[in-house]
């Protein structure tokens, strides 16, 4: 038996699919976090007489007839595979406009099961809903539960199971206007009547209330930004400088700097294993891997404030804020949701760029999507701030505003030299402000733990063998003694001549920016086996060895073009499939690349002018980048301006 | 010599096993790219391989 879990975006059907399935898919408090469908067998608890049920969860769906892709996913899931049942889930918060795909659900002849979800939020407003005759109005079962706490869901799956037995099909409610060409409106005048009917609300809709007053802070046109800032300095505070950053300091100085390469040093040593396995072991694999999970703390601390921040309804809100400002810039509103998410990884990021309707905003926001630094690009970020700005706790938080400034620029941009128009509405629905669930938070924080440490076992620890390998042997794969003959040193020498212009001078640069480009943890894990094996200074202590190769100013830089140029191999996959063409990726990937690459050379340039009064290394080829780049902007503007003209007139 | 052939049998053992997941992660489309992946199907530490 198939039973599909459908129902409007946020209505919590993904975390009622985590609970009658045993899964952990991740929720959020936001619509549109949905956008694939997922499927998994129903749980034994729910299932006495060992059935065999599986259990499809769908991304929300406002109707029907689709607007957005992820929409389609569902309308097609429905109509084409035909669900033996399907539970309807009904946010309790909002049941007027549930119903309204409710009823479209009821006219397919699928047996339906309604689980009046968030039936806590109804009680807590004092409303109440005569759900035994709705849903003989309706013609279908109505359950009430609460999927967070597992209330009402035993009970729903078994009408779920008993109805699919059955297999009766679904008799449609019927209504005045069902069939004329105006079915809409009339559709939704029978729900506004048969609300009225079944729920009395004990509360003003009209009233202000305390979720609407701090909405009128925190989402305020001038208030909202700075509020942001100060909540992601918070963040950056409690992670970095507070809990999360003394166990990484912990891990890095004393577990993975000293007690770890000491003891596998001594039992190597014991057992006499050839030194260069044992160096390769020391220096390349447990140096490399440890730099990386040294950040561990520090991630699992960030993710956690982040994860309470998502789940009590702020980052809706932020969503809505920057609605404002995207709109102007040629952005959706919705384009905010990806970004969101894109903090935790780029690839979902890039996903859930699906929620968009516009191919040109879709496109668009999967261009810009990756500037918002992700979870592997905060080993770099904390590694940077903490060498180069030990005392200045705004650095961490700043490479957030400039990530955005970057998105709205890079907006415009876009904007400009394509010939594109700004055709969908941004409406998103604000979830209800909520005490966040610290339980929730810490299986997300404990989850993105589980997968960063997975990705520093796997492909971090290949490629840190291979960049030991590639600076202690040379082409004829004969040790050096010199690191610059090594064979790192040659693919980064050749790499380096095009990052002078940055200011960034040195092989070594090359070689961790290169690296990057596989996962951009690598940088510092490049730079950890570079380092381990030449120098004897620490890498994450502030004046430690990477100091050799930046100064403040070049590092900040160097952030910057490791933060938006292209992102990880597997992210630039996700881009290839959100696209839609391979032509719109190179597109993509050449301007991500002009962004990292010009954003950089002007950090180094401007700063190095303005901090130390003198220009940095490579000037004058930055100039003639910059005068180079101005002309290729002008002519391509101008170009488009033509085409936008021709098009007018054409119309 | 004994101790280095069988710590390097194991050290190319699990280069073996982290290099085959990481193959087999990026031609499924799993995320062995980024860290911190939220969105289960993609994440390669927790593929629901049904």
């Amino acid at each position: 038996m198939k039973i599909a879990l459908a129902g409007n975006p946020n209505s919590g059907k993904t975390t009622l699919y985590n609970a009658i399935t045993g899964k952990n898919e991740f929720v959020g408090n936001w619509p549109g976090v949905t956008v694939e469908k997922k499927e998994a067998d129903l749980k034994r608890k729910y299932n006495s007489e060992g059935a065999d049920v599986r259990v499809v969860d769908l991304p929300g769906a406002y109707s029907i007839s689709p607007f957005t892709s992820e929409e389609a996913i569902t309308r097609d899931f429905v109509l084409g595979e035909k669900p033996d049942v399907i539970i309807n889930i009904v946010d309790g918060a909002n049941v007027s406009r549930s119903l309204f795909f409710t009823s479209q659900l009821l006219e397919l002849g699928i047996p339906v099961v309604v689980a009046l979800n968030k039936s806590d939020i109804l009680a807590k407003r004092g409303d109440k809903l005569d759900f035994n005759s709705l849903g003989k109005e309706l013609n279908c079962r109505i359950v009430p539960t609460t999927a967070t706490s597992g209330t009402g869901l035993l009970e729903l799956v078994k009408a779920a199971i008993e109805v699919g037995k059955e297999q009766k099909k679904q008799i449609s409610p019927s209504f005045d206007g069902k069939d004329s060409n105006d079915s809409k409106l009339a559709r939704q005048k029978y729900i506004d009547q048969i609300i009225e009917k079944y729920q009395v609300k004990s509360r003003d809709a009209s009233k202000v209330n305390i979720s609407d007053k701090i909405d009128r802070i925190v989402a305020h046109k001038w208030l909202g930004l700075p509020i942001f800032f100060l909540v992601m300095w918070a963040v950056y505070a409690i992670s970095i400088g507070g809990i999360g950053g003394y166990f990484s300091g912990y891990f890095n100085e004393t577990l993975f700097g000293e007690i770890i390469p000491t003891a596998a040093n001594g039992f190597l040593e014991s057992i006499s294993v050839h030194p260069i396995l044992q160096a390769l072991i020391v220096d390349g694999m447990i140096a490399g891997v440890g730099a990386v999970i040294g950040f561990l703390p520090l991630i699992m601390v960030l993710f956690f404030c982040l994860s309470l921040l998502e789940d009590c309804g702020y980052m809706a809100r932020v969503a809505v804020l920057m609605d404002r400002f995207f709109k102007k810039f040629g952005l959706s509103g919705k384009s905010i949701i990806p970004m969101i998410v894109g903090s935790g990884c780029a690839i979902p990021g890039v996903m859930a760029t699906r929620t968009i309707e516009d191919i040109n905003q879709r496109r668009m926001t999967v261009m810009l999507a990756p500037f918002i630094p992700c979870g592997a690009k905060l080993p770099i970020i904390t590694l940077f701030v903490a060498v180069f700005f030990p005392n200045h706790l705004w650095v961490g938080p700043s490479v957030y505003i400039l990530s955005i400034a970057m998105i709205v620029l890079g907006g415009m941009l876009l904007k400009k030299i394509f010939v594109w128009e700004n055709t969908s509405q941004f409406i998103m629905e604000l979830p209800e402000y909520k005490v966040p669930g610290i339980g929730h938070a810490a299986f997300q924080m404990l989850d993105k733990a589980k997968a960063f440490i997975y990705k520093a076992t796997t492909i971090i620890l290949v490629c840190n063998t291979f960049v030991w390998f590639a600076q202690a042997y040379s082409w004829s794969f004969q040790p050096v003694a010199d690191q610059s003959m090594s064979i790192l040193a040659s693919i980064g020498t050749f790499i380096a001549p095009l990052l002078l212009p940055l200011g960034f001078v040195g092989w070594q640069l090359g070689a961790a920016a290169l690296t990057g480009f596989i996962a951009k943890e690598n940088v510092v894990a490049t730079f950890a086996v570079l380092l381990a094996v030449a120098s004897e200074e620490a890498l994450h202590l502030p004046g430690g060895a990477l100091s050799q190769f930046f100064t403040p100013v070049t590092a900040f830089a160097y952030l910057a073009f490791n933060l938006f140029t292209p992102p990880c191999f597997a992210a630039i996959g996700a881009m290839n499939s959100e696209m839609g063409s391979r032509k719109w990726l190179w597109k993509g990937l050449a301007f991500q690349f002009g962004v990292g690459y010009i954003v950089a050379m002007a950090v180094t340039q401007v700063g190095s002018l303005i901090v130390y009064g003198s220009p940095a290394v490579g000037f004058i080829p930055a100039i003639i980048i910059a005068a180079v780049t101005t002309v290729y902007l002008v002519l391509k503007i101008k170009k488009s301006n033509t085409q936008r003209a021709n098009m007018e007139i054409a119309a | 010599m004994l101790s280095t052939i069988i710590v390097g049998a194991v050290l190319a053992v699990l280069l073996f096993i982290a290099f085959k997941r990481s193959v087999n992660d990026l031609k499924q489309g799993g995320c062995s790219g980024c860290s911190s992946c939220s969105s289960k199907d993609k994440c390669s530490g927790k593929v629901d391989r049904q």
